[in-house]
């Protein structure tokens, strides 16, 4: 019987081929696809998130086991909408029109995908439109906003009103590095996270 | 070309160089701060010229720096901040908005081959760049005697980030740590041959923006930054300049490995991206000044001249133990920054005692 536990070890150490190979045979041998996802993968990925907080680790090994956990998914994740397992919710992540950085909104991807989100990655430099209809079309519950620029932040105003004049109901978080909890209330954003780790917990509770 | 070479057999070599250092045992005996606030765009708002043509048009860069020298005095001037110009002078693509520093748009480079290209260019010839070095001559012949001229490059994991893409850099600086190297030591080959020039234009202090490296751990920040850092210190030290290493976001898991490079000064942001700039200074240790913090955009561009007051106040009290300190601000100072705020700031600093 498949360690369920040696499954989040190889996704809090980042070893893909060890991810991978024990998912594929916690499949084979007929466990259950949410309990390989919530013992396994989350649980690896939920332990590398309060390491990330404690500064015991660093961005780069987050990303490192967010690639392992990936990896696990693309072969889970027909088994989970077979067994019609739904997500914890579902987001869209994008980092603001004119802004082109990338590394944190991809960060907070990874980490909500590894919380067990559907996440659908925007991209950059998305205009508040693209963000509305993207919304629409994913049913998102949470639209989370990146900037890393002072003069992409009025970006985020104009994206929040889209979605409220199209009449959305999801929950709207920002983040970046110029961006502050003062800027998110300015706004009327549902939330402000200061680093990914603190946007899963925040997306959890705009959940709620 | 060696820093001390290029100086050599030039009037240059009769320039004499203002120590950061020694300006900071003066100001601290006078019982007064230095203050060098981060500052190049704002000028443009009361000029009225956009950011792109100010980085484009070397006689405008220098008359909105030479305007901000005349309003508000700082004892550092730098020139406008600008993290593409080395990767620009590479060949990759940026984007110029008109309000805001540009921006490179894609990281081209996936594998140490593809760099064999980039070795041809001499990027002391690109027009960009040329720029930059007229800016800062500009600033050495027409600004007071008693400021201090202060010039950018990137950082070696920065630029490298540029080249090939931070995420793919942060995850390779684990996984395939000699991929990184491969693409550091060419990056600090470009930002040797920058530094030298900006060194001869008549620089005194050289900050080095090293952003993406807050994104590594200690240890790969040691291996990939502080160890390339120090190589590019070699050069500019002999020369008699001054460094500055700046990074932004939190850095405090860094502050050892920073001081530990050599560099003259660590230039550290705000405190609500979780720097302790008192702590931070205790961790450095007495022989490397310190300096920052003030946000740039919840005090200078969106506070008050009062909330900017109260913020200075604040600062300068927690860093009265600190004689290696400077007053500045936690990073740039973009586009909006009142001028009434940035003079509440160096007043201030001034009054302070």
């Amino acid at each position: 019987m498949t360690d369920l536990k040696a499954l989040a070890d190889a996704v809090i150490k980042g070893n893909q081929t060890e991810a991978v190979r024990l998912t594929q045979q916690a499949l084979e041998e007929g466990l259950d696809p949410k309990t390989i996802l919530d013992k396994g993968l989350i649980a690896g990925m939920e332990v590398v998130g309060v390491r990330f907080k404690a500064n015991e680790v660093y961005i780069p090994e987050v990303l490192i086991s967010a690639r392992a956990m990936k990896m696990a998914m693309e072969i889970l994740e027909p088994r989970l909408a077979a067994a019609g397992v739904d997500p914890i919710g579902r987001a869209v992540i994008g980092t603001v029109q004119g802004d082109l950085h990338d590394i944190g909104k991809n960060l907070v991807v990874m980490m909500l995908k590894g919380a067990g989100f559907k996440v659908e990655d925007a991209g950059v430099d998305v205009s508040p439109q693209t963000f509305v209809e993207k919304a629409r079309a994913a049913n998102a519950q949470i639209v989370g906003l990146s900037a890393l620029l002072t003069t992409t932040m009025p970006a985020m105003d104009k994206t929040i009103q889209a979605i409220r004049q199209a009449g959305l109901p999801c929950k709207v978080m920002i983040g970046g590095a110029p961006v502050t909890q003062n800027y998110a209330n300015k706004i009327g954003a549902d939330g402000y996270a200061p680093d990914a780790a603190s946007a899963v917990d925040l997306a959890k509770s705009l959940l709620n | 070309m060696s820093a001390t070479a290029v100086l050599k057999g030039s009037k240059k070599l009769l320039l004499k160089r203002r120590s950061l250092a020694d300006r900071l045992k003066q100001a601290w005996a006078e019982g007064r701060r230095l203050a060098a606030p981060l500052v190049g765009f704002p000028a443009c708002d009361w000029l009225g010229v956009s950011i792109k043509v100010a980085q484009q048009n070397y006689g405008m860069h220098y008359k909105c720096i030479a305007s901000l020298v005349e309003r508000i005095q700082p004892d550092a001037a730098f020139m406008m901040m600008d993290l593409s110009v080395e990767a620009n002078a590479l060949g990759l693509p940026v984007r110029f908005p008109l309000h805001e520093s540009s921006t490179v748009e894609y990281h081209p480079i996936r594998s140490p081959e593809d760099l064999l290209a980039y070795r041809q260019i001499n990027i002391l010839q690109d027009s960009r760049i040329q720029s930059y070095i007229k800016t800062v001559e500009m600033m050495r012949t027409g600004l007071p005697e008693e400021v201090l001229i202060g010039a950018y490059v990137v950082g070696p994991v920065t630029l490298s980030g540029l080249l090939a893409g931070a995420e793919q850099v942060a995850v390779d600086s684990i996984l395939q740590p000699e991929k990184v190297d491969f693409l550091c030591r060419f990056s600090t080959e470009v930002i040797q041959t920058y530094a030298r020039a900006l060194i001869y234009a008549g620089a005194d202090l050289l900050c080095i923006l090293e952003p993406t490296a807050v994104i590594l751990g200690p240890a790969q920040f040691e291996r990939f930054s502080a160890a390339y850092v120090r190589q590019i210190l070699d050069d500019v030290h002999r020369a008699g300049v001054d460094t500055i290493y700046h990074i932004c976001g939190n850095s405090m898991h860094l502050i050892e490995a920073m001081a530990r490079s050599g560099v003259s000064a660590l230039s550290l942001d705000s405190p609500q991206t979780g720097v302790d700039l008192p702590l931070a200074a205790q961790k450095a240790g007495p022989d490397v000044i310190v300096m920052g913090n003030i946000n740039p955009t919840t005090v200078m561009k969106d506070g008050t001249a009062d909330d900017v007051r109260k913020a200075c106040r604040c600062l300068l009290e927690q860093m009265r133990p600190f004689p290696n300190f400077i007053m500045s601000t936690g990073c740039d100072l973009p586009p909006g920054v009142p001028l009434e705020n940035l003079l509440a700031f160096m007043e201030t600093v001034r009054r302070f005692t």
